[in-house]
């Protein structure tokens, strides 16, 4: 092994055709994730985020396509790799958890023989040993009672139990990624806790890498190392996760941290962003999130690339100092 | 604010779903327990919040309230009339709230129109009105909802709730379909509404942050039942029931670096169609006592009586006194 990181993406940009021209749903978005690190990406409606993950995984709904760009997995460029390998690779090296667990099991399969399935395909095993290693998994991941839930259908389980099954479909084959897309998203707080713990306990205990996506910043601030904000497609800011919620750079990040209800504020006004999220029908050059701020001038109307502004921390702005 | 007359008072409130098997003659396959033995009070120019997980009854309640559900027992007492015209709804989904076939206008005055109030021009100028009130152009009146963004469509459905002039407004989960930085502008256009407006709020929600920041009292349900209630700093900053506590210790902050491990409380809350005997957090509760599996509780004074702080804990009321 080199010192490169676990995944390095560079310049990913994902477009899809639209009536005129094509739309960059995700530009020039460029991250590293170290193994056993917990990598957060904060963003809101149509900031990219899902489809960044997707990517990881090549898996781009049509018409949809991954335009530019690299994706370093091990020192491999995995965009350039026959699909067969990729294959290999998606669900067994990289792994994805998903927002709602329901949709994401079959229903007319049990839970065990679901997550049996993964190791199937993956490695040449008995079926015996696969099903043995799913409840294996299912009792890892918290589910009571294991050997009897294996058995159950998707249905008879609670949506936190469902969630945990996902996850355990996830991690039957060990994968050195996780994508965790809004995997907390649907739970009860109470429950969303218990889902974070357990994420935490998994990732020491496996060393795996963790890509973990949500619109709540409370949730990425509790899981990770580094977090990175996105805004319409773009990288906006990234830095150390203390870093970014005690000393925000970017307008964007300052702006959405500041408009969060606290205690001091009390039945006051908030602090407001004005304006919408861009939708794909807003098109135009420069920085995207420059309609909406309090600061921007006429030299954010061209190409913005991102700034290293302090050693580990990057930002998307023209008007910050940069090293 | 606790010396203000009650627009609405609630008694005893039981709502009961039996579920059947498809089909005519299909068996009955249980009954959800959505509301039990619920009673609160609305008092006029405040803004009470309820807060609870999935199933705790929270959407049944305003639903009962507004009498798109009948109760199977118990009394609601509206204090002021009619209640088609006094009391409106705002609903968590704006893209699923506002009828797509309809021009803004159209939506936003149906209340008028329902309730026979007004010509149709007094309609067109009251609309316009309500528009520039939440924030939105007059010339907005003419388009449809697919043309506005979440935010927006949240402050038209506003727009539709208020012109009809209600006391009450019931607004279900407003915030949490919105994007991050568009939820504060919303707070900020409620609370402005209500100044002007004098109206009161019974505001539904699972996000702790913004009911601190908006609410006067807080009711906390679980599993149908009330298990506390009291002034909004107090819930906060002393929250008695043990699972009040535990609600408020599994919200995420930011900035105070990764999670302490071993803090969540353990399993789910129990389906409401079996909800369990005696205090219905018990197999949950890290301060359980013999007693909490077939006692049900009932909500107390904790502390001094005068401080409408209740709590449905005997373990948390005997300790405090």
């Amino acid at each position: 092994m080199t010192d490169n990181p676990l995944l390095e993406v560079k310049n990913l940009e994902v477009s899809f055709p639209l009536e005129n021209g094509l739309f960059k749903a995700v530009s020039d978005f460029s991250f590293s994730l170290g193994a056993g690190k917990a990598l957060g990406l904060v963003g809101e409606s149509g900031s990219g985020k899902s489809l960044t993950a997707l990517s990881l995984l090549r898996l781009i709904p049509k018409p949809g396509a991954i335009s530019n760009g690299e994706i370093f997995f091990k020192d491999e460029n995995i965009l350039t790799l026959p699909e067969d390998q990729m294959r290999a690779k998606r669900g067994s090296k990289i792994s994805m958890i998903f927002q709602e667990p329901m949709t994401a099991l079959n229903p007319v399969l049990t839970v065990g023989a679901q997550i049996a399935e993964a190791l199937l395909i993956h490695s040449r095993i008995p079926v015996e040993t696969a099903h043995r290693k799913a409840v294996e998994m299912l009792d890892r991941v918290g589910i009571p009672d294991a050997a009897a839930r294996a058995l159950d259908y998707p249905h008879n389980l609670s949506g936190g139990m469902r969630q945990r099954a996902v996850i355990a479909m996830a991690l039957i084959c060990e994968p050195e990624i996780l994508i965790a897309d809004e995997a907390t998203t649907a739970l009860d707080t109470t429950v969303q806790a218990q889902i974070l713990d357990l994420l935490l306990d998994l990732q020491a205990e496996f060393n795996m890498a963790i890509l973990f996506i949500s619109h709540n910043l409370g949730v990425v601030s509790e899981i990770a190392d580094e977090v990175m904000v996105m805004y319409g497609g773009r990288l906006m800011e990234s830095a150390p996760a203390q870093q970014i919620f005690s000393a925000p750079q970017h307008p964007y990040t300052k702006g959405l941290l500041s408009t969060l209800p606290r205690p001091e504020l009390r039945g006051q006004d908030l602090p407001v962003i004005e304006g919408s999220v861009p939708s794909r029908y807003d098109q135009f050059d420069g920085c995207r999130f420059a309609p909406r701020c309090s600061e921007a001038g006429d030299e954010c109307l061209g190409e913005i690339p991102v700034y290293d502004i302090a050693a580990d921390q990057r930002a998307a702005c023209i008007k910050l100092d940069h090293l | 604010m606790n010396s203000n007359a009650p627009l609405l008072e609630i008694n005893n409130l039981v709502k009961q779903f039996k579920l059947r098997s498809p089909g005519l003659f299909g068996s009955s396959r249980g009954t959800v327990h959505a509301l039990n033995d619920v009673s609160l009070e609305i008092r006029k120019g405040e803004t009470l919040a309820i807060v609870g997980e999935s199933g705790c009854g929270k959407s049944t309640l305003a639903r009962v309230i507004t009498q798109l559900y009948e109760a199977d027992a118990g009394m609601i007492n509206y204090v002021s009339g009619d209640i088609r015209k006094n009391i409106q709804m705002i609903f968590q989904d704006p893209y699923a709230s506002l009828n797509p076939r309809l021009t803004i206008g159209d939506i936003v005055a149906e209340p008028l129109v329902i309730s026979k109030i007004g010509t149709r021009s007094e309609h067109q100028d009251k609309v316009a009105t309500m528009l520039k009130l939440v924030g939105l152009q007059q010339s907005d009146a003419a388009r449809y909802p697919h043309q506005f963004s979440g935010g927006q469509r949240q402050r038209i459905a506003i727009a539709r709730a208020i012109i009809s002039e209600p006391e009450l407004i019931i607004a279900d989960e407003p915030l949490s379909a919105l994007d991050v930085s568009i939820q504060s502008q919303i707070l900020n256009l409620l609370m402005k509404l209500k100044k002007e407006r004098e109206l009161t709020y019974l505001f539904i929600s699972h996000d702790l942050a913004s009911v601190a920041h908006i609410a006067d009292r807080v009711i906390v349900m679980y599993l149908g039942q009330i298990i506390e209630s009291g002034d909004s700093q107090q819930i906060f900053d002393n929250p008695g029931h043990p699972y009040t506590q535990a609600l408020i210790s599994a919200a995420p902050t930011i900035g105070k670096g990764k999670r302490q491990k071993g803090l969540a409380i353990h399993g789910e809350a129990a389906s409401p169609l079996s909800p369990p005997g005696g205090c219905s957090y018990h197999p949950r509760c890290p301060k359980m006592a013999d007693s909490c599996a077939f006692e049900v509780p009932k909500l107390e004074p904790v502390g001094k009586i005068d401080d409408f702080h209740l709590v449905a804990c005997p373990i948390v009321a005997s300790s405090t006194i």
